[in-house]
């Protein structure tokens, strides 16, 4: 045997639970096993195997009582209990003060909670998660929009990586859809994915009809969710049974395949079908030859358990692909390629053309942060009012000790009674967000609910939640009334303005700081998507109605309908083009002098016809527009915009008749003014104009203001005649706003956020005004008796709390100019943050301070001083 | 008496300490026993509880044994099975054997548990 002995501290710990009369067994028992480990294993896991059974021993029957409940414990919980109660109910304001701002404040943090948990929760749902990957990458140089970062790759990608790279396990390649489906008369307009045969061996998730690995497999085949097959067919098996899908110029039937379950709403990649990739003839083609030259789908794969993501990169980057399957020579760029994990492609990054739904992680933060600051407000009320409201208390806690009340039961006291006040505060905040909870939801465009019992985040979270508060909110009360000396308490000599007033007030001009910092904020916000809004654009965005094209009909029969509409009286004109002003999408190289490399300028394009201009009245400085007469306009007329003729070195007026190279080459026409054909975060780059030749995206329908109703089912009835495709219309400046939803919603929040921390501070400010002029009755009964007039008390009783809030104005200003210097940093046109908004600001807080004072001023001041001064 | 099903778990205790006799049935042996047997392993704290809840229903009575050397002089409990939880073993036992004969298939080369030495 060798010579050890069972380890001291679990030892200890045994003798510490366990209940007396158990000891001597107990011990004997273990030590038996553990000197019979000893002789089997090593030293060291005898001694974990000891702890092992010590910490089995943890169970109900062998704890001894640890804490000691005194006898009259029930007594005193008791009178604890009633107390508060009687409290809660004799200080009615007090209560509903404390009670209100907590609940606002938690119902606030609740509802941020659920979006934040929300946003991380994307795409979780998959067993095999952390294990699906995706490839994008950056093709230096290639900038777009302000980006060369993009999550297209080519289309062999996903089998390159399965065939020369062991750990990835499966790699597929998907690209999303949007198709008419047909069974037989009816048609529904969904999307939905292309997706290849591996599709479901890396999204993991079982079928409810189908296998895996064979769904996708054959051409024509197609995979439906199961609310879409109930829409489509009923109860009715949908197996075997076809479809007709049709997009652009393609139109065939599919066969239905497989059955899946809905996808949560945490999928930030939605659809309502798949269709094997194999039947689409751009992919099947690029495959078959191997081609690399074409960036347009995405490539997911699945990467074996405990491969690490970052060496892979690294391989790929050794292995030189994609540069060594690249066959065109001419090709400019050194693509680099990344691997990202599939749970961060909502929230963590955001390259070009990405698929699925895109949260923003910059907002995550910021909802997070107000979360915070909200809820310490509401604490640091709860805090200041009990302090203030001490002197009241300090007799019961002079008489509770002179009685013989320890220090520890009145701070358990206290701190009971302020968990208390947060568990009515959070019954009541959970009705709030129950309350409003589907329009938060609905604002920020996810859908939040309250449920306490399926989210097993929820319950636990509230708990603490519940304790935290009640505790911190109870603490200093606690502490520093439990800590008053009795026999000075009860002589009457507590002084509770000098130790207490410092902290009282830098709580307040916290608060009041935190105010005024969101209230110029909303200030900033909304005036910067006021200037967007009003901002000359370059075209006009009133009064134009733009459709939709998706359907080859409508391009073929495009001057008929054109034709037909301009002579509908209701129709000022008609024009189509492959993108609308407000977003143009293609770019490509121009040259001015093919010889010189340095001199491609990357450019974007659009496709018009000849009243482009006209209805979107977008202005010609310099040259001509395109004309109908002449013939050579079609191949080689082009018109550019002012920046572009910069970058090429000329003037507007220099510009016309010279020519440059794109695919042939091409005359510049004209000039037309600058137009923002980005949104307000990107400035105006070069571009180009040339006729459409059979892109067509959109028409554009300049309307008459009248009879709108009217003019928009003419218009549905005669594009109905030539598709089955649905009637897609909207007004250009909805399209417009749409745009800057994110902003807009960023600033709607912010504004009901900001309304809630001003309600919480001033509900603080009421609570702390109506406190200092109950203790302060008999001054201001003394101060009127001598003759001092109304107005005079009231400016005495506010000045001190608009001295704060002066303080607080001084201490917000900069911190809220830098944070909203920030935020505008994002925008390409951007307004100066004026002198007169941190002026409004301190105003309107100041003005709300003077109201909750003033009403209680003005009540003090006009007070008979005989009932104040004659109960002595 | 509070309870009187066992439960799976509490049954194969209580035959343990029928099995283990008056020197053997304490905690730790039980432990022991019912690794060799089952090829569970389980924590003596957690046959202390068992054995502990077995008592309270009355299946076993236990007393403190003699001190020996082994342990450092410290005693060890020894417990013993009742009357009352032998009869419950037993009923048990003809309960499951009942059911074995309804059994389809099995029940006829079955020939009983028998779970007494």
């Amino acid at each position: 045997m060798k010579n050890s002995h069972p380890p001291k501290i679990a030892y200890k710990f045994l003798l510490w639970f366990l209940k007396s009369d158990l000891v001597e067994e107990v011990i004997g028992d273990l030590e038996e096993q553990y000197f019979e480990n000893l002789e089997k294993y090593t030293n060291r896991k005898a001694n974990v195997l000891y702890w092992y059974q010590v910490l089995n021993y943890l169970r109900p029957f062998a704890i001894k009582n640890i804490v000691p409940i005194p006898k009259n414990s029930n007594g005193m919980f008791k009178s604890y209990l009633k107390i508060s109660w009687r409290n809660l109910i004799k200080q009615k304001l007090y209560s509903s003060i404390n009670i209100g701002g907590l609940a606002i404040g938690l119902a606030s943090f609740i509802m941020i909670f659920l979006y934040v948990e929300h946003e991380l929760s994307y795409d979780n749902f998959y067993p095999n998660e952390n294990q699906i990957y995706r490839i994008t990458q950056r093709q230096p140089g290639n900038l777009y929009k302000g980006s060369d970062y993009f999550a297209v790759t080519p289309t062999p990608l996903a089998s390159t990586l399965e065939r020369e790279f062991p750990e990835v396990i499966k790699g597929t390649t998907i690209n999303y859809l949007t198709a008419l489906v047909s069974n037989d008369e009816d048609n529904y307009w969904e999307d939905g994915l292309w997706a290849d045969k591996n599709y479901f061996e890396v999204f993991n998730y079982p079928l409810l009809l189908g296998e895996p690995q064979k769904v996708l497999e054959k051409p024509y085949s197609i995979v439906l969710t199961a609310s879409f097959a109930n829409k489509i067919f009923g109860n009715i098996n949908p197996l075997g049974k076809e479809l007709k899908i049709k997009f652009h110029r393609d139109e065939n039937q599919y066969k239905i395949t497989g059955l899946i379950p809905d996808l949560p709403e945490n999928s930030s990649i939605k659809f309502d079908y798949i269709v094997s990739f194999e039947s689409n003839s751009n992919y099947s083609n690029a495959l078959k030859e191997n081609s690399w030259n074409n960036n347009s789908y995405f490539t997911f794969f699945l990467l074996k358990e405990g491969a690490k993501p970052e060496r892979l990169e690294q391989k790929i980057k050794q292995a030189g692909i994609p540069q060594k399957y690249q066959t065109d020579e001419t090709y400019p760029f050194k693509d680099e390629y990344y691997v990202n994990s599939l749970g961060d492609l909502h929230l963590n990054m955001d390259p070009l053309f990405d698929i699925g739904l895109k949260g923003n992680k910059k907002y995550v933060y910021f909802f997070s942060a107000i979360a915070i600051v909200i809820l310490i407000l509401a604490c640091i009320n709860y805090m200041n009012l009990a302090v203030a409201r001490s002197i009241n208390r300090a007799r019961e806690v002079g008489l509770r000790k002179a009685i013989g009340a320890f220090r520890h039961q009145l701070i358990a006291q206290f701190l009971g009674e302020s968990i208390l006040i947060t568990l009515i505060a959070f019954v009541i905040a959970l009705g709030l967000v129950q309350l409003v909870i589907p329009y938060f939801g609905y604002l920020i465009e996810r859908p939040l609910k309250l449920d306490l019992f399926n989210n097993n985040l929820m319950l636990p979270g509230i708990l603490f939640l519940l304790f935290f508060v009640g505790t911190f909110s109870g603490s200093y009360p606690a502490f520093y009334l439990s800590g008053l000396h009795p026999v000075k308490v009860l002589k009457g000599k507590i002084d509770s303005r000098s130790r207490n007033s410092n902290l009282q007030q830098s709580l307040v001009i916290g608060q009041y700081a935190v105010s005024i910092i969101l209230i110029i904020a909303c200030l900033v916000i909304y005036q910067q998507l006021q200037f967007i809004q009003k901002k000359e654009l370059g075209y006009n965005k009133e009064q134009i109605i733009t459709i939709t094209v998706r359907d080859m009909a409508i391009v073929k029969n495009i001057q008929t309908l054109q034709d037909k509409w301009k002579s509908y009286p209701n129709i000022k004109n008609v024009t189509y083009s492959n993108n609308l002003p407000t977003n143009i999408s293609s770019s490509t190289i121009i040259n001015d002098d093919d010889d010189i490399f340095e001199n491609d300028l990357s450019i974007y394009e659009t496709r018009v016809d000849y009243d482009y201009l006209d209805v979107y009245g977008i202005e010609l400085i310099a040259g001509r527009n395109f004309n109908r007469e002449n013939k050579n306009d079609v191949e080689e007329g082009y018109l550019i915009n002012e920046t572009a003729a910069l970058a090429l070195g000329w003037t507007p007026e220099q510009a016309i008749g010279k020519q440059f190279t794109h695919n042939g080459v091409e005359t510049v026409l004209g000039v037309v003014k600058d137009f923002h054909m980005h949104s307000m975060h990107l400035s105006i780059e070069p571009l180009m104009i040339h006729l459409s030749k059979g892109w067509v995206g959109n028409i554009a329908a300049k309307v008459h203001p009248e009879n709108l109703p009217e003019t928009i089912s003419y218009l549905e009835k005669s594009v109905s005649e030539y598709t089955q495709y649905p009637f897609e219309y909207s007004f250009l400046d909805e399209k417009f706003d749409q745009m800057y939803k994110a902003e807009e919603v960023l600033g709607e929040t912010f504004g009901f956020f900001t309304i809630l921390a001003i309600i919480i501070a001033s509900l603080g400010l009421f609570g702390l005004a109506a406190i200092s002029i109950e203790q302060r009755g008999k001054e201001i009964g003394i101060r009127k008796v001598l003759g001092a007039s109304a107005i005079s008390i009231v400016s005495l009783m506010a000045t001190n709390f608009i001295r704060m809030v002066a303080v607080a104005f001084i201490l917000a200003t900069p911190l809220a100019w830098y944070l909203m210097d920030k935020w505008l940093q994002d925008f390409a046109f951007r307004i100066d943050i004026e002198w007169w908004i941190f002026i409004l600001s301190g105003f309107i807080v100041f003005i709300i301070a003077y109201l909750t004072i003033g009403y209680q001023s003005i009540k003090a001041a006009l007070l008979n001083p005989v009932n104040c001064l004659r109960n002595e | 008496m509070k309870e009187t099903k066992l439960g799976e778990f509490e049954e194969v205790i209580l035959l343990l300490v029928g099995i283990l006799g008056e020197d053997d049935a304490y905690s730790f042996k039980i432990t022991q026993e019912f690794k060799d047997q089952t090829g569970r392993s389980v924590s003596i704290g957690a046959v202390h509880s068992t054995l502990s809840r077995l008592e309270e229903k009355g299946f076993l009575t236990s007393e403190m044994g003699k001190a020996t050397a082994e342990r450092g002089g410290r005693r060890k409990r020894i417990y013993s099975i009742t009357a009352y939880g032998r009869r419950t073993l037993e009923i048990s036992r003809d309960f499951k054997m009942s059911l074995w004969r309804q059994f389809p298939q099995f029940g006829f080369e079955f020939d009983g548990l028998n779970f007494s030495r």
